[in-house]
């Protein structure tokens, strides 16, 4: 994903189970919504749970996938990120 | 520090968060628990079997779609698994793979099978078969040629496992190509021209038919002619380079390339002539360009081209020889047609001055004493005068006659050309102190007297011409008649002799000129003229020329005799049965008239009648009953021997006197023939013509 060119307003942790079907719906849902609501305006981290096993037990994470929104507000959003409602009031654009 | 007491909007907001889980959860939009051990073994063999599902589902894909056949084996051939395609090619069914009776060792041709063991056996040495071409043997006895390859695998259902794809299609395509590019070839073999195809890019041949080796001259054995090979080893060297060029500038996908060239055969000295047309092409698949052409021996042709240049060189040469002879000729006869004019009045010059000088002052001389004589009155003076004037006339008589002969030798009418010779000889001699030494071959006769006369003319101009150029005083000449019955005359002297190539170059020589003028006639009646002569060795002419026709040929004389007109013809009455009536035949009236005077004086001569051509004498003969005709030869159209003959059918007991200037043994014989008593030549004195003509009565 390209750099915003100034620091982004939105910034985001998505932890995955590696090629899982609900890791890689949730990828592409919160991709789509990276381009078609936040203009490109925030920083997404892809976190693969299978690789870094310890980085999601720190943030307690304990379900993949799940969405860690850091800013503007912290929330955690688990499941496949299907509805985009709900994604978009947690990001605070509804 | 102790962690805050959450609020109930912290507990409300963490039930909110856990039923969000479980609903999340509930829905299986989670995939997996973060650091649940079991839970990652299960996930990764999950992951496994889907895989393998999928692999199987994707290999049942491709053998159900048939597109290839597959099969397993065990570890001696049995057939474990086989799909439609490949129960298809091996010809069982679907019965007989579940029955086990198929095995992999006896599907396949026998010459497909290892030369020892079995395909499992080999296998297990080298895991792999490739793909290559193979035929199966169906229980039916049919083959299904197809491409198959096949590999060891370790598997609990099998031991090996086949693939094939039917190549029949592929294969009769194949065939039906192979036939046709058999037929192609058997085609262009059984032409008379060589066919080849070249790689130019690659410089490599693709192929060519049999008349290429056989125009080139190649073992069959070796590979076909590329270009390199015809252009530095076949190719004449006089050719290579302008070859070499034509072909660089056409080397372009689609041009088209003519050239005609020598080569050089191995084991061969001669040079052919071939002549090779291609045409250029792109080949598709590598870019690389080609020609495809034919090679033709055009040697034959290239020789009858040389030999029609070489006809049509020789004949231009000859036209170009011929026409300057001819031109050369030309100008020949042009100065021959100046010098005979020249000669003719040379010749009018002469018989005019022997006219003149000679003939003329007789006849003057003659007068005179005529005149004399009738001035005197005294008989005995008058008798002598008389016999003066009978003295001039004869010695006029014997200068016309020499000049007659001078002009025509009589010898000629005596004895043909061999009497000519004699006269030559005589005359040679007598004239120019030459001595000619005749060899005559006998017998030449019968010739024909134009070319006698003709013959005689040539061979007097060319002793002349001895006299005036050998330098020498004696020739020989020699006459033959040949075998195929030509007159053959060789003249040799052993004078100067002259080069007859540069002596015909002589246009305005006199003897060039007499030698070209006996050619040419010579060459009119079919006759030639050869000469052997160099300077300082004598010359040998030799001319050849038909004997020629001799029957019902008119003399010259006979030419010259032609019908007086106006010659009336006189009859007298007779006076006495006892006197001896004479009829005169002649065709001159002054001759009649002085025969007449002279015979008159005759006391027991009559004169009954005079006739100027043989007509009137017959039919005045037949009237008049004279008992003598004095009879001229030369009447005209009918002569003397016609008129003496008829005269005689119807009244025998006249005698006839031939009275002729001429002393022809030809014509003397003649008229006795004809009937004639007595023949006289006209220059006989007048007494002893009148004792003839009493004799004959007498005799009678």
């Amino acid at each position: 994903m390209a750099l915003p060119a100034v620091f982004p307003e939105y910034s985001m942790r998505l932890f995955v189970a590696g090629r899982e079907r609900n890791s890689v719906m949730a990828h592409n849902n919160i991709t789509k919504i990276c381009h078609t609501h936040l203009k490109d305006n925030c920083t997404l981290e892809i976190i693969d749970v299978f690789e870094n096993h310890t980085a999601a037990m720190e943030e307690n994470i304990l379900l993949a996938p799940t969405l860690v929104i850091d800013t503007p507000n912290r929330e955690i959003i688990i499941g496949n990120l299907q509805d985009e409602l709900q994604i978009l009031t947690a990001l605070g654009i509804r | 520090m102790k962690p805050a007491k959450p609020t109930y909007l912290d507990l409300e907001k963490q039930l909110d968060q856990s039923q969000k889980t479980l609903t999340a959860i509930q829905q299986g939009q989670v995939d997996v628990i973060v650091g649940d051990d079991r839970h990652m073994q299960l996930l990764s063999l999950k992951q496994t079997i889907d895989m393998l599902r999928r692999n199987e589902s994707n290999f049942h894909a491709l053998a159900d779609a048939n597109l290839i056949g597959i099969g397993f084996g065990d570890s001696i051939g049995n057939v474990t698994y086989i799909n439609d395609e490949m129960l298809r090619m091996t010809g069982y069914s679907r019965a007989d793979a579940i029955a086990g009776r198929i095995n992999w060792e006896n599907c396949l041709a026998p010459e497909n099978r290892p030369e020892t063991g079995t395909w499992s056996e080999r296998l297990v040495e080298q895991e792999v078969v490739s793909v290559q071409e193979w035929a199966f043997l169906r229980p039916d006895g049919g083959r299904t040629p197809v491409l198959g390859a096949a590999s060891r695998i370790t598997s609990p259902d099998g031991f090996l496992v086949i693939i094939a794809l039917d190549h029949t299609q592929i294969r009769q395509a194949e065939t039906r190509s192979w036939k046709s590019d058999q037929r192609l070839r058997m085609a262009a073999n059984s032409l008379n021209i060589g066919i080849f195809e070249w790689d130019l890019t690659n410089d490599t041949a693709f192929w060519e038919n049999d008349q290429m080796y056989h125009i080139f001259g190649r073992s069959r054995r070796l590979p076909p002619l590329r270009y390199s090979d015809f252009l530095e080893q076949a190719l004449d060297f006089r050719d290579k380079k302008a070859f070499a060029h034509a072909f660089s500038n056409a080397q372009h996908p689609g041009n088209v390339f003519t050239f005609a060239s020598r080569i050089h055969r191995p084991g061969s000295s001669t040079l052919s002539w071939i002549e090779i047309t291609g045409k250029f092409y792109q080949n598709d698949s590598d870019l690389s360009l080609n020609m495809i052409g034919i090679a033709k021996d055009i040697s034959e042709q290239k020789e009858y081209e040389q030999t029609i240049e070489n006809i049509n060189n020789l004949l231009e040469q000859r036209v170009r020889d011929r026409t300057a002879k001819i031109q050369h000729q030309t100008e020949r006869l042009r100065v021959l047609t100046t010098k005979l004019g020249q000669v003719e009045q040379k010749e009018r010059n002469r018989l005019a001055a022997v006219l003149h000088d000679h003939i003329q002052p007789l006849v003057v001389g003659a007068r005179m004493q005529l005149w004399e004589l009738y001035r005197k009155n005294d008989i005995g003076e008058a008798h002598k005068n008389a016999h003066k004037i009978e003295g001039v006339l004869e010695e006029t008589l014997a200068e016309l006659r020499s000049l007659t002969l001078d002009l025509s030798p009589s010898a000629i009418l005596n004895d043909g050309l061999a009497g000519g010779v004699k006269w030559l000889v005589s005359y040679m001699k007598k004239k120019f102190a030459f001595t000619l030494k005749p060899r005559l071959e006998k017998p030449i006769d019968p010739i024909s007297e134009n070319i006698c006369f003709l013959l005689f003319q040539c061979l007097k101009e060319l002793l002349f011409n001895v006299v005036k150029h050998s330098g020498e005083d004696q020739a020989t000449v020699s006459i033959e008649r040949t075998q195929d019955q030509k007159i053959k005359i060789i003249v040799c002297d052993n004078g100067n002799g002259f080069d007859p190539d540069t002596f015909a170059q002589i246009q305005n020589d006199t003897a060039s000129l007499g030698l070209f003028s006996i050619e040419e006639r010579l060459k009119d009646i079919g006759g030639r003229m050869v000469i052997a002569s160099a300077p300082g060795q004598g010359t040998t002419v030799t001319l050849t020329a038909p004997a020629g026709e001799t029957d019902k040929e008119i003399t010259p004389q006979e030419h010259r005799h032609k019908r007086r007109k106006g010659d009336k013809p006189a009859i007298r009455v007779r006076n006495t049965e006892d006197s001896i009536g004479i009829l005169i035949v002649d065709d001159h009236k002054l001759l009649r008239e002085g025969l007449m005077g002279l015979l008159q004086m005759e006391p027991d001569f009559e004169v009954v009648g005079e006739a100027a051509d043989a007509d009137t004498a017959i039919v005045l003969a037949e009237k008049l009953e004279p008992d003598v005709v004095i009879m001229d030869v030369n009447l005209g159209e009918k002569t003397g021997m016609d008129a003496t003959r008829q005269i005689l059918s119807k009244n025998p007991h006249i005698k006839v006197i031939a009275l002729s200037m001429h002393s022809d043994k030809r014509v003397i014989n003649a008229m006795y023939h004809a009937g004639a008593s007595v023949f006289l030549n006209k220059t006989v004195a007048s007494d002893k013509l009148i004792a003839k003509v009493r004799g004959c009565i007498s005799d009678s």
